[in-house]
């Protein structure tokens, strides 16, 4: 049977000593698995190692048992380069300190997950270009250290969802907000992921961020096997998943997996204006000729 | 334009930029110095083997056989003794196989540039390289009084042009004068040793094509023009009132002087040398008031000193090289701190360890392209600069063009040791720890 889960983790082991057996693990999961589109919180106290699991999801650190399958690839079993390919083009990641490459255009920053991708090189400018804007970024061009830490935060979106990730991992993406922008950012997060019909998988301790997500659970009840429930795995269990794992508390909802017609401006949460927003930045200035440019092929496009 | 590794290094050369620009002066110093020192002594040697001609000997009465050389063939400065004409036609006479001897005298200038004078046989028999005859571009040899043959390098300085009148000075003074104006006298310009001959005007009838050698820059006429010159002269300051303008006739043994004489030992047809050669030398070297010089012995003495000194400079300019990769190195190896984050997060967005390795290698390997093309530059200004200094100072043509395949070894050479330099920052680059450098700071 072919394995559509985004996300799929089998009896995954690790702790930082390897050779300390007597050291108890500090990931310990038998058992997870998400669908594209599915939403869930991991909770837990600072250093339990929510980050940990993240790195260990992508394949930036390497259990000492069981497999992460990403898309229904098991990416410990990619090395080297293959692994790293593989993270770029299905899996988007946003940090905390949104690790944005300083000196460098919102643009570029965004068109560098698109540089490791299979997406040809044409298609790169208009396709970050448009991620922003509908992230709400009206000037791709302006590096981001002059941007607002709201802003900054969705040109890290944009280059977490520019390659279309099947799997979108976020680790604290609201610790460096106040409370307005983590409401604000957050639900970006989810409505880009859900549009991009990519499953989320968000870290946190932010006592505010539980109540959007109808799917929670903390690393020690996955550890106790204790497993959300989506709405794909009540139509159709994966066969790896015994009955006999406890399901996680709180009641599943159904995913809405119908993505917003392109016009949708994710950022305002309404349509895109035709006219007004393209033309002229926020601060009224007039966009470059190459950004109007591109702007129109996608106006384009659009009204194609 | 989308994003690629090349704008990665550019913005990361150019988030340093003092750093990026004092690396490249470095590594470009580096290049230039060592271009000039693989260029420069082969382009002099040669230009200075090149210069004597298909003569065999010099005689003068310099001190030493090297200033002869320098004197007589070089231009460098005029002789201080003269021979007499007594003297020379006894070593005719003396010598008897010699295919030419050709008497020359030096002493006077023309703006600045050495005039020879000589007689009709240094076109017809002296070359100026043993293969190559005079070539003239424009107009003939001289064939009688005041009469100018000027060398490619005045011809083209100075704008010279056929049937054009010039006033020759006294000495290595320059006269600005380029028209005869027997006016325009100066009250005091014969009481100095320079002065200009302003009672006699030259007619240039003679451009020379360029032959590389020294004599481009001189500016040749007859002996009898040169010995009624300095016989008026001679006269003007023994009479108290005018005197009628000088002519051959005025001429005493005492004013027929020479500075030297070109010698060719008679050889067989198509040979350069001849096996008489150094019984000649020996029978002149006999005669002790004389200066007898073999100018290619001489110049081969000479570069036996400039190349030991010329070893020691190529060695400074490998260690400067060297220490330009380390520059290189130590530069990116100090970036190296600053960059971790953007390497983590290139990492994480699906840069392989292999491509950030690559990128700092490119990164390496772009300063020394800089370096060596800027070097390139620079050497070309070096070399120019000592082409026109030794152009001006001893008279010789040196080729101030870089050989291209020493060019593209140094070139090559620069590039690879900054792509080798690169190794030890791109290692650090490769081996970074990509979850330890995305934590947030602070």
């Amino acid at each position: 049977m072919t394995d559509q889960s985004a996300l799929r983790i089998e009896n995954l082991k690790f702790r930082y000593h390897k050779r300390r057996k007597s050291e108890p693990w500090v990931i310990d999961i038998p058992a997870l698995q998400m669908h594209r589109g599915d939403q869930m919180l991991l909770t837990g106290g600072s250093g339990r190692g929510k980050s940990t699991l993240l790195h260990l999801i992508c394949g930036l650190m390497d259990p000492l048992q069981g497999e992460t399958y990403v898309d229904g690839t098991p990416i410990h079993s990619l090395h080297g380069a293959q692994r790293d390919l593989f993270r770029g083009k299905r899996i988007g990641m946003i940090f905390q300190s949104f690790n944005l490459l300083h000196g460098f255009s919102a643009l570029d920053n965004v068109m560098a997950a698109l540089m490791f991708s299979t997406i040809p090189k044409g298609e790169h400018r208009k396709r970050a270009n448009y991620m922003l804007r509908h992230l709400g970024i009206e000037h791709p061009r302006r590096h981001p250290d002059k941007m607002s830490i709201g802003q900054q935060q969705r040109v890290a979106v944009a280059r977490a969802m520019v390659c279309d990730p099947v799997l979108v991992l976020a680790d604290e993406p609201t610790a460096s907000l106040d409370p307005e922008n983590a409401r604000i950012a957050i639900k970006l997060i989810q409505d880009i992921c859900q549009e991009k019909n990519a499953a989320l998988l968000c870290v946190s301790h932010d006592p505010a961020l539980p109540e959007r997500f109808e799917n929670r659970v903390s690393l020690d009840e996955l550890a106790k096997g204790v497993l959300p429930v989506f709405q794909d795995d009540q139509a159709s269990p994966p066969e790896q998943i015994t009955d006999s794992i406890p399901l996680a508390t709180g009641p599943a909802k159904e995913a809405i997996i119908t993505p917003p017609p392109e016009e949708h401006d994710i950022a305002t949460d309404g349509p895109i204006e035709d006219d007004a927003p393209i033309e002229l930045g926020l601060d009224g200035d007039v966009l470059d000729e190459e950004a109007k440019a591109d702007v129109n092929l996608e106006v384009k496009e659009n009204t194609e | 334009m989308a994003m690629t590794d090349f704008k990665i290094i550019r913005r990361s050369l150019f988030s340093r930029l003092f750093s990026t620009i004092i690396t490249t002066i470095t590594v470009a110093t580096a290049v230039g110095l060592m271009l000039v020192l693989l260029t420069m002594p082969d382009a002099a040697e040669s230009a200075f083997k090149s210069g004597s001609g298909n003569m065999h000997m010099l005689v003068s009465r310099d001190p030493s056989s090297m200033q002869s050389v320098l004197n007589g063939v070089f231009y460098m400065e005029a002789p201080g003794n003269s021979i007499d004409w007594k003297t020379y036609e006894n070593l005719q006479k003396r010598i008897r196989i010699l295919d030419y001897a050709i008497p020359i005298q030096q002493g006077d200038t023309y703006r600045g540039f050495p005039v020879l004078a000589s007689t009709p046989e240094f076109f017809s028999r002296f070359k100026p390289a043993h293969d190559r005859d005079w070539e003239f571009t424009d107009g003939q040899p001289f064939a009688g009084e005041f009469e100018i043959v000027a060398g490619a390098n005045v011809a083209s300085a100075l704008g010279l042009a056929l049937g054009q009148e010039l006033i020759l000075t006294h000495g290595s003074g320059v006269s600005r004068k380029g028209t005869p104006d027997p006016e325009a006298k100066d009250d005091d310009e014969h009481a100095g040793s320079d002065h200009d001959h302003d009672d006699f005007s030259y007619t240039v009838v003679g451009i020379l094509q360029r032959t590389g050698g020294p004599h481009d820059r001189a500016i040749f006429t007859d002996l009898n023009s040169a010995w009624i010159i300095h016989a008026h002269d001679r006269r003007e300051r023994e009479s108290s009132g005018h005197i009628e303008k000088t002519t051959i006739d005025d001429l005493s043994d005492d004013d027929r002087l020479i500075t030297g004489v070109y010698l060719r030992v008679a050889t067989r047809k198509g040979s350069a040398m001849s096996g008489a050669q150094q019984m000649v030398f020996n029978q002149l070297r006999a005669d002790t008031s004389i200066t007898v010089a073999d100018p290619v012995q001489e110049i081969n003495k000479m570069f036996v000193i400039i190349g030991n000194i010329d070893q020691i400079f190529i060695a400074m300019a490998i260690v400067v090289m060297i220490s330009s990769g380390i520059a290189i190195m130590l530069a990116l190896y100090n970036s190296m701190e600053l960059r971790r984050r953007q390497i983590a997060v290139l990492r994480v967005l699906g840069c392989s360890q292999s491509r950030i390795f690559g990128l700092i290698v490119t990164e390496s390997a772009i300063l020394g392209v800089a370096g060596a093309v800027m070097g390139v530059a620079l050497a070309w200004l070096g070399t120019e600069a000592v082409a026109t200094v030794m152009n001006q100072k001893l008279g010789l043509v040196i080729d101030a063009t870089l050989p291209l395949p020493i060019t593209a070894i140094v070139i090559m050479s620069t590039i690879g040791l900054a792509s080798v330099a690169g190794l030890v920052p791109a290692f650090q680059a490769y081996r970074t720890p990509v979850v330890r450098n995305l934590r947030p700071l602070g």
